[in-house]
């Protein structure tokens, strides 16, 4: 078992999402960073479905068993201490490196100094019960993670599943270099562009609203969730009159009559009735989703053919 | 990458693993529930091993692909085809929301669900606003025959389509903060029954017992789209409403 012994935020069990669910009405879920996610199990040469923690801020683990984990996404410090006879000594790692843990040793991630979410990658990943095909849970469905959909809190404790070796993984397979990882570019002095198919809607917004969409700087707000990340700008967007609900899929940006945009995210509900200017795709989300709320970003329309290159260029 | 087909289907790529497919206007007399339902079951009998979901939506249906599963523009192409091929066969075989041998025939049986029409939410204003007695509304409403929309919202939440225009009512002004689970209520166009405990701004006429949604179940919602319901009293009609009665499940709901 691992124990939580303290965590700033809940943490969130979470892995390539639910199968088959929409029909339901229940959400897809998945990892906000779909990219660390996948980084994650590479490094560990697992099934990249491998259930893994998402993590937000300080936090700290006690194990009885061995392990082998590995932190994506952002940067934070990450310190294992050891301790015997009264006489502590601790060692310090970097983000996306593979990192062995004896039994009776702690893990410690301090505070992020880049991105806002981790992922914390282990080696045969949590054993909780699945649902539709997946471990991940949300607080309002009352089902999957911890129980009733819970998070893991501070005491909380967790299985650990049995290690798989991912056979298919291709011979000349590299794990990405530090200054290549999806983390490059946070701190750049350029105005961070954040990738936007117009679809849904996008036709019927007026002329100026489109331009105000694209021509404005924008902020994370800091009531961002995993529901959807809410987009704060200078001049609110006129929204459109939009009378029947609609099916959403990942990354959508709906514009409610506010004016303010909001991205959906993977936990969102499976349909929303506001207008649609257009969709995030799922490699600019991966930006998007560690923007700190004191950094700036355009959105920038690309066509459907540009996303779907990208987004082979970038898992790749 | 969009297409139109026989100008029904708009199929597009709407992000890098996900197809959006907007079906067209139909006649009012075809049950556009049921033809989304069709078109699901037949989308996942011819590419099961593709498909990671689908997500039926009022007048669309969107299509997630395994990522490593896509093929963009023969799947496109292969999904415009079936869609097409399933809305030909089923209009040619008249799917009509009043006809009664859909239903004989048709294999779709009429799920029947007791609702409690005793608790008083807004089943008097309801009526008040119609036009209606108290006793005609349950009796008007009960034989009306819905067809569900999707599950949206929250889980299980069932959407209903077969509401009569002269039951069209705007949402409450001020939505209240707690629904109680397995309410009946209608909005606008629909009919919508809420499995769980939640903020509302629907007008509630009942209280029913059905589970729609269980997790313990192999499948956990109780409806799909293009299911038949029907509901029925659970109280006699004819019985005047003891008021006393009323407030205390009332306040007990509302603790």
């Amino acid at each position: 078992m691992i124990e939580c012994t303290l965590t700033q935020y809940p943490i969130f069990i979470i892995d390539s999402g639910r199968r088959h669910a929409g029909a339901s009405g229940v959400s897809e879920s998945g990892p906000m960073d779909r990219a660390a996610f996948y980084l994650a199990n590479q490094l560990l040469a697992q099934d990249n479905s491998t259930s893994a923690l998402e993590i937000m801020g300080e936090c700290s683990f006690v194990t009885d068993i061995p392990l082998t984990i590995v932190v994506t996404g952002g940067k934070a410090p990450i310190n294992v201490t050891t301790s015997s006879n009264n006489i502590s000594s601790t060692c310090s790692y970097n983000t996306n490196q593979v990192i062995n843990i004896l039994s009776g040793e702690r893990l410690t991630i301090g505070c992020l100094y880049q991105g806002m979410r981790l992922v914390l990658g282990i080696a045969g990943g949590i054993d909780v019960p699945r649902f539709f095909a997946s471990s991940c849970g949300i607080m309002r469905e009352k089902f999957g993670g911890l129980g009733q959909g819970k998070p893991i809190l501070s005491g909380d404790s967790f299985a650990i599943g049995s290690y798989q070796l991912n056979e298919y993984q291709p011979a000349d397979y590299q794990p990405i270099k530090d200054k290549e990882t999806v983390a490059q570019g946070y701190e750049s002095n350029y105005v961070i562009e954040i990738d936007f198919v117009p679809n849904y809607q996008h036709a019927q917004f007026s002329v100026y609203a489109q331009y105000l969409f694209t021509s404005q700087l924008m902020q994370v707000s800091q009531q961002s969730d995993r529901m959807g990340m809410r987009i704060r700008t200078d001049k609110a967007i006129p929204s459109i009159v939009k009378h029947q609900s609609q099916a959403l899929a990942l990354g959508v940006i709906q514009i409610p009559p506010n004016g303010q945009p909001i991205v959906m995210g993977p936990d969102r509900q499976t349909h929303g009735g506001y207008p649609v200017i257009g969709t995030v795709p799922e490699y600019a989300l991966n930006k998007l989703v560690q923007l700190t709320p004191t950094q700036t970003f355009v959105f920038t329309p690309v066509d459907i053919e540009m996303a779907i290159a990208k987004y082979w260029m970038k898992l790749r | 990458m969009t297409r139109i087909v026989k100008q029904r289907i708009v199929a597009q790529w709407v992000t890098p693993t996900t197809l959006h497919c907007e079906l067209g206007e139909f006649d009012d007399c075809v049950n556009k529930a049921m033809l989304i339902g069709l078109c699901r079951t037949h989308l996942y009998a011819h590419m099961a091993l593709k498909i990671a979901d689908i997500v039926p939506g009022f007048n669309e249906l969107l299509v997630q692909f395994i990522p490593s599963e896509i093929d963009y523009y023969d799947d496109l192409q292969q999904v415009e085809q079936l869609l097409k091929q399933c809305i030909n066969d089923s209009l040619a075989t008249t799917l009509k929301q009043t006809d009664v041998s859909l239903t004989d025939a048709g294999g779709k049986a009429i799920t029947r669900i007791p609702v409690d029409f005793s608790a008083d939410y807004d089943l008097v204003d309801v009526a008040e606003r119609l036009a209606l007695s108290r006793a005609d509304l349950i009796a008007q409403f009960c034989a009306l025959e819905f067809s569900v929309i999707l599950n949206g919202f929250m889980p299980g939440f069932v959407y209903l389509s077969g509401l009569p225009e002269n039951f069209h009512l705007p949402r409450l002004a001020t939505p209240r903060l707690h629904v109680p689970a397995g309410s009946v209520a209608i909005a606008d166009a629909y009919c919508g029954i809420y499995p769980q405990r939640s903020p509302g701004g629907w007008h509630i006429l009942g209280i029913t017992e059905h589970v729609l949604f269980d997790i313990q179940r192999p499948t956990p919602a109780s409806f799909a789209t293009g299911d038949v319901i029907q509901f029925y009293p659970l109280t006699p009609l004819n019985t005047p409403a003891n008021t006393s009665n009323n407030t205390s499940k009332m306040s007990k709901a509302c603790d």
